[in-house]
């Protein structure tokens, strides 16, 4: 019977508007990026959905909050709470059905999001991580939270009121955020609300610790929540208390134990994937795979170029930007930027040997100021490739001229100076320590 | 159409009246409504009349179990009602129907009465007949499946009613049920009351003393919180004389006793 | 006088009138001394559309249908009670806001025409969802807005000379008096309580 009321309550109450408006909001907010072309803050990959998805809680949560408690209040719009005390059902089972309703619906909603989401992502990417599904799954649990939430305070002040400041108390809440996490010996607290400080790349994740953390708090939530529409008496509902507390003493340390911002590096993504065949070793990141073969004839052909060099390097690898240096002599470490998920490299034949051999095979090297000397990088490459100005896109203006009078100066000193020059490139570049992002 | 019939309800009952309440006293809000009332009602439909202010729909709702008693006993279905009583085996077996009735108007009739139905704890198996069931016996049978908020005022009613009977109470209370019926569903509605009253005790409130005086086979008329006579619709009518207000014996019959009365208190 | 206080307390207006002045300048003054003036600005809007939510309930009286009946002219009163309810709010931002006036009184326009306009659409038990919601969402998607149109949605977050962001104030604004003041509050079918 209860699968019947269940039924009922799904198709009649406003646990359906709130899932719609969920993944109205949401698809909106998701295909908005599209219209400056900005899609790949979130499409390229399936973690980099799962998490632009929760920042995008930001909008739903509190919305979430006010639906739920405007569902709360329907016994009293409805002035159905006469003929309610006279029924024998107890308070706690008779709020079932609906909390499973708005739980649901809530639910529904959220996978809708993430499914519409999916659309994209699989036509970009063949890497099929799991790591994800803790993120999502944990954002789905936030959201029962919230419309629980809101349901449990809807009862507990059930003026007309309370949905419109729940929702703008809600939107407070996580839009201004509370400094006592920065300077307190707490860290990390903002990971207490279900957002993100801002959208990850492919090769981040999210520490284990928050995702356990932060579900521990939200069942908590969920079950204060819970216990504030249950409990039949007003004077219990202090017991509501109980699992919101508990679950806040046991999502903090956890919390607290994670790196800054709750995202750590994705080592799975980034490992490699290696050339099998009898050339020289070529490889990508995990979540490159796609690009192998593409990259492995342009890569070998600049390892033959590079043989030029005293200590040749004998293999090419894509590497992140976070690995930490120093280059071993024998490897050329070619940047994964230069790679987008779902368009390829940047470049193709001739001009991807140019970018693998810019800087004489080494990664972008950043120096205090966070420059990098993009202009002796592409002048080494030419030297290499044999011909000024190489293949691929071409300096203007002032830097051009630049690179010219450059070009010439080093073509103007001997042979055997021209190559001490660049090999000194490629041990400066060799000594870089970590790097940000770059692509050239 | 059989229902199935629990060997409970064959047994043989330990108590005397459904009702019975002996000095009882009620307040509604501030107001001291039911002063000093002492009833004794049992199997039969029981007309409850009486000018506006005079704490029948107070009583109803005490009788309901909706509001605690303030003093004096109370006893329905011999379970002692005040204080901190276990109150739900005793509404399994209650039906009421509200003078404002609440509902909610997404619902359609068929899932308010099997939601209520669900409320009253009935046996799972025997919510989808016994609402059907109830459903019929108002006479909304076609518009079972649209939404109460597409229902006019009497059918409204109806599927107030409907949610009240659902589950074959041993008490049903109805406030002011005949609102908004035409002549027409009135008779079926008195025919209704004549066949819930052989078995359960029906306690209906309302103005209108034509009902009263064709189906009620008891009347109870109150005033200001007390009662002021009970009797049979016959003695009612026996109690006024060609002198007092009103268009038909039964009301006039009402008048007098009402002026005797404020005559006594006065 | 004695029309227009009945008039208010059959809306509840006076308890909604405490609570959304003390809500929203509460909520105005969160932050406003921050160092990111991006945040106060955020209070204060979230304050503005929390006060307009709070009145937006008072659009409607519990019988609309009856009120539809009476003989008086509807229309200045209910274009007069929208007004009323963008000054009182903006009045109560701006004293406790040190965001400039003239945003504060170009998203009061546009908000309490949103408000008005949703009373009359979904009535006036959700006539808050739309501000609270769209108010919500402009300040989430204000910072990462490039293209116009979503520069124009989030058009309550921009700088105070920007001309679509008034145009748009501005039309929603009297766009929603408009309808409100002609149309009234939506009749629900079914008796709604409070």
């Amino acid at each position: 019977m209860i699968a019947r009321i269940l039924r009922t309550e799904l198709r009649r109450s406003s646990a359906l508007a709130a899932g719609g408006l969920v993944v109205v909001l949401g698809v909106a907010g998701l295909y908005s990026m599209a219209m400056t072309d900005q899609t790949d803050i979130w499409d390229t990959e399936w973690t980099v959905l799962a998490v632009f998805q929760r920042i995008m809680l930001a909008v739903l949560w509190p919305l979430a909050l006010g639906a739920g408690a405007w569902q709360a209040r329907r016994d009293r719009r409805t002035r159905m709470e006469e003929l309610l005390s006279t029924t024998p059902r107890p308070a706690w089972r008779r709020v079932l059905p609906t909390s499973a309703a708005m739980a649901i619906c809530l639910t529904i909603g959220y996978v809708a999001l993430l499914a519409a989401g999916a659309i994209r992502v699989a036509g970009n990417t063949d890497y099929r991580p799991a790591g994800w599904i803790p993120i999502a799954l944990v954002g789905a649990l936030s959201l029962i939270a919230a419309g629980w939430l809101g349901m449990g305070i809807g009862r507990l002040v059930p003026s007309t009121y309370t949905p419109p400041v729940l929702a703008v108390a809600g939107f407070l809440v996580l839009l201004v955020p509370v400094q006592v996490g920065k300077d307190g010996p707490i860290s990390n607290i903002s990971l207490l609300a279900p957002l993100f400080s801002g959208p990850s790349d492919e090769f981040t994740t999210v520490a284990g610790a928050v995702n356990a953390g932060q579900a521990v708090w939200f069942a908590g939530l969920a079950l204060g929540g819970l216990a504030l529409l249950m409990v039949a008496r007003r004077r219990w509902m202090a017991v509501a208390a109980v699992p919101v507390v508990a679950g806040l003493l046991i999502a903090v340390p956890l919390l607290d134990s994670a790196p800054e911002g709750g995202f750590q590096a994705d080592l799975v993504a980034a490992s490699e994937v290696c050339t099998a065949d009898s050339g020289p070793v070529v490889c990508v990141t995990k979540v490159h795979e796609d690009g192998l073969s593409a990259l492995t004839g342009p890569a070998r052909r600049a390892l033959t170029l590079l043989a030029k060099l005293p200590d040749a390097p004998t293999s090419v690898h894509e590497v992140t930007g976070s690995r930490p240096g120093p280059q071993p002599a024998a490897e050329v470490w070619f940047h994964s930027d230069n790679y987008r998920l779902g368009h390829g490299w940047e470049s193709s034949g001739d001009e991807l040997v140019v970018r693998v051999l810019a800087g004489a095979g080494t990664r972008p090297c950043p120096d205090q100021n966070g420059d990098v000397d993009y202009r002796t990088r592409a002048i080494v490459s030419a030297w290499l490739y044999g011909q000024y100005p190489a293949p691929g896109p071409k300096a203007t203006g002032e830097e051009a001229a630049a690179r010219d009078a450059a070009w010439q100066a080093l073509r103007a000193l001997p042979a055997d100076e021209q190559l001490r020059r660049v090999t000194a490139v490629r041990q400066e570049g060799l000594a870089c320590a970590s790097t940000g992002s770059g692509a050239r | 159409m059989a229902r199935v019939v629990d060997p409970a309800e064959l047994a043989p009952t330990r108590y005397a009246w459904e009702i019975e309440a002996e000095g009882l006293r009620v307040k509604a809000g501030r107001r001291l409504a039911v002063d000093g009332l002492d009833l004794r009602l049992g199997t039969g439909v029981h007309g409850l009349l009486g000018p506006n202010g005079a704490g029948k729909t107070t009583l109803i709702r005490a009788l309901a179990t909706v509001l605690p008693p303030a003093g004096g006993k109370l006893e329905l279905l011999g379970q002692s009602i005040g204080g901190r009583s276990n109150l739900r085996a005793l509404r399994r077996k209650l039906g009421y129907l509200p003078q404002e009735f609440g509902y909610y108007p997404k619902f359609t009739v068929r899932e308010f009465v099997e939601y209520m139905a669900w409320l009253k704890e009935m046996d799972g198996s025997q919510i989808v007949g016994a609402v059907q069931r109830a459903i019929d016996r108002v006479g909304l049978t076609d518009r079972a499946d649209d939404r109460m908020k597409t229902l006019s005022g009497g059918m409204l009613r109806r599927a107030g009613i409907a949610q009240a009977i659902v589950n074959d109470p041993d008490i049903l209370l109805l406030d002011e049920p005949t609102v908004g019926l035409d002549p027409a569903q009135r008779l079926d509605f008195r025919t209704l009351l004549r066949n819930l009253g052989e078995r359960a005790c029906v306690l209906v409130s309302t103005h209108l003393v034509e009902d009263v005086a064709a189906v009620c086979t008891h009347v109870v008329l109150m005033e200001e919180g007390r009662m002021v006579f009970r009797g049979t619709p016959d003695d009612l009518v026996a109690a006024g004389g060609t002198g007092d207000l009103g268009d038909s014996p039964i009301e006039r019959g009402y008048s007098a006793l009402l002026a005797r009365h404020r005559g006594v208190t006065r | 006088m004695r029309f227009v206080t009945l008039y208010l307390r059959s809306r509840q207006v006076p308890a909604a009138l405490a609570i959304a002045l003390v809500s929203a300048v509460l909520v105005a003054q969160l932050r406003s001394e921050s160092a990111d003036p991006q945040q106060g600005f955020v209070s204060t809007l979230l304050a503005l559309a929390l006060g307009l939510a709070v009145l937006g309930y008072g659009l409607g009286g519990p019988d609309a249908e009856l009120e539809r009946t009476a003989a008086i002219a509807w229309f200045p009163r209910r274009a007069a009670q929208v007004l009323a309810m963008a000054v009182v709010v903006a009045g109560g931002v701006l004293l406790s806001s040190a965001v400039p006036a003239g945003v504060i009184l170009r998203d009061a326009a546009g908000l309490a025409g949103l408000t008005a306009l949703t009373a009359t659409l979904l009535g006036r038990q959700l006539a808050w969802t739309l501000p609270v919601a769209w108010t919500g969402a402009a300040t989430v998607l204000a910072p990462v807005a490039d293209a116009p149109v979503l520069r124009a949605l989030s058009w309550p977050m921009q700088a105070p000379d920007d001309l679509t962001a008034s145009i748009i104030a501005c039309g929603l604004g009297v766009g929603g008096l408009v309808l409100y003041a002609a149309l009234g509050c939506r009749v629900e079918r079914g008796r709604q309580g409070s």
